[in-house]
């Protein structure tokens, strides 16, 4: 009755000291700030057959991610769905690309004045398409209240003048499920919890949802992964017979790599099963454990592929269960 | 087990006898494809006693209207899939390679382009003689990406993967680069190359 067979241990190396942060993390290319950083950033090369997923200890998931909207709320925890905020987003190279997407977008809507030797911008703020586009006329009509700008201003000056915010382009929404483990009364089950995780990093395949990063923060474990919202099987029913077979072996080939690594699922469904945003499949293993009362850990949602319509996930319920 | 009757439908009898084996999954895609291609459930019943009698004998048929139309493929698919003794079931891999899966997939639709697979090879020749520093990079960026990003290399990869179980061994690595015109010496040194990164020998 173990989560992983022999074989598989030799890789996992799950032990406690593991979880208690005494690990050097590897940093992803988005570095948290520098004063947030416990210790000088390591790569461990091991970790390059994993799928990369960061772990963190005493760190408020909260500080890197914002909570966009609360999607479910259960009896050990709750899922939201989130998004990095703009000052966890690391990397001199980033910031300087979304300076390149708010100039560009703001030259839409500006033209050089052949005065002074084009040195200045004439800039109508009206043509803001949206909410404001009701009293975008009249803006444009009066040179009032369009932009006077000298070339390469700060671009955040124009936006703030705008009220409007563009950090949101392009942003990745995750989901974010929280475990309260002051509600789980069995010890063993939170060792079980974390062993699992462990097992989640393992795990890297497009039909199996990714976890991104983990947090342990006040007595309660936040897991970060790709974010699917799309509702169980059961909604798109009925299924053509094509649509079927796509779904099917994209659930196969989940499994048999799962199988590969010697985990089993023993508690597929179709129903608790999600559907993904993306245009791309996933198969998801999440610990859904706060949906499930009788708790055996994790679930290992089936995302399928579905190139038009959306992906879906197919859930389970308790159990990645992996005993064998 | 206090469970519901809605978590016992996709059980394997083995399941419910309490031990089993990685084919129990294999069953569980045998209900799911059953109730995806006909909206119904191949095990009923008003209670999770007849639900869990009905598993045990593997007792379910293909009835209604829906299954009319289906096709003689899905049929037989779920057929292999639903076997009460494990050891007669279909693994992972033979279900894979059932012709209800693969059929009419259009070949433009599973393949990638040529230009496609061609530019995806050449990149590969090219991650051969980065630096180790540039490579390690290179994985991170590859792990970043979004499934999106990379849809592309996706389907290179499946068309690599012949048999399709996830990962490329050497072999499979061999046979879909053979036609690049580059020597035999030469793909070994590829592969490792590629290889030496993910195994940690950095």
């Amino acid at each position: 009755m173990n989560a992983v067979h022999k074989h598989e241990h030799e890789h996992v190396h799950f032990p406690e000291g593991q979880m208690d942060g005494d690990v050097p993390h590897f940093h992803a290319p988005s570095p948290p700030p520098p004063d947030m950083n416990k210790g000088t950033p390591t790569i461990r090369s091991k970790h390059l057959n994993r799928n990369l997923m960061r772990e963190q200890v005493d760190r408020d998931p909260l500080f890197y991610y914002e909570v966009v909207s609360v999607l479910g709320v259960g009896s050990m925890g709750s899922v939201a769905k989130v998004k990095k905020r703009d000052s966890a987003m690391g990397g001199s190279a980033r910031k300087g690309l979304q300076e390149h997407f708010r100039r560009e977008r703001k030259m839409k809507n500006c033209f050089n004045i052949p005065l002074v030797g084009g040195l200045f911008q004439f800039c109508l703020s009206g043509f803001a398409k949206g909410p404001e586009s009701s009293d975008g006329m009249t803006r444009v009509s009066s040179a009032t209240s369009s932009l006077l700008m000298p070339l390469g201003a700060r671009v955040e000056d124009y936006n703030d003048l705008h009220g409007e915010s563009l950090s949101t382009r392009g942003q990745t929404v995750y989901g974010m499920k929280s475990i309260h483990l002051s509600r789980i009364t069995d010890k063993a089950f939170v060792q079980e919890l974390k062993n699992e995780i462990q097992i989640l990093r393992n795990l890297d395949h497009p039909h199996i949802v990714r976890a991104i990063e983990t947090f342990e923060h006040r007595n309660q474990i936040f897991i970060v992964m790709e974010l699917c919202s799309g509702g169980d099987l059961y909604s798109r029913d009925p299924y053509t017979e094509d649509e079927a077979a796509r779904i099917v072996s994209s659930i196969l080939s989940a499994v048999s790599y799962m199988h590969t690594k010697n985990i089993i699922h023993r508690d597929l469904k179709v129903n608790r099963s999600q559907n993904n945003d993306g245009v791309d499949p996933f198969l998801l293993l999440t610990p859904n454990t706060f949906m499930s009362r009788s708790m055996k850990t994790f679930c290992l949602s089936t995302t399928l592929h579905r190139p038009r319509l959306n992906s879906l996930i197919l859930g389970c319920r308790n159990a990645l269960a992996t005993r064998t | 087990m206090t469970e519901g009757v809605g978590t016992v439908y996709t059980m394997a009898p083995e399941v419910l006898r309490g031990s089993y084996t990685k084919s129990a999954d294999i069953w569980s895609i045998g209900v799911i494809a059953y109730m995806l291609l006909s909206s119904q459930m191949p095990f009923f019943g008003r209670k999770r006693r007849h639900i869990v009698e009905q598993i045990m004998k593997g007792a379910f048929e293909f009835k209604g209207r829906r299954w009319k139309r289906l096709s003689a493929q899905s049929k037989a698919f779920v057929e292999d899939l639903l076997v009460v003794d494990y050891t007669d079931r279909a693994t992972a891999e033979e279900a894979q390679s059932a012709s209800w899966l693969n059929r009419r997939m259009s070949a433009t639709v599973r393949n990638a382009h040529a230009h496609e697979e061609g530019s995806a090879q050449q990149s590969i020749f090219n991650y051969a003689g980065y630096s180790k520093l540039k490579k390690v990079a290179l994985m991170v960026v590859a792990h970043k990406s979004s499934s999106e990003e990379i849809g592309i290399l996706r389907k290179v990869f499946q068309q690599y993967d012949t048999k399709k179980d996830g990962q490329l061994s050497f072999e499979e690595f061999k046979a879909a680069i053979s036609e690049s015109g580059i020597s035999e010496s030469k793909h070994q040194e590829i592969f490792d190359a590629m290889v030496s990164i993910i195994r940690g020998l950095c």
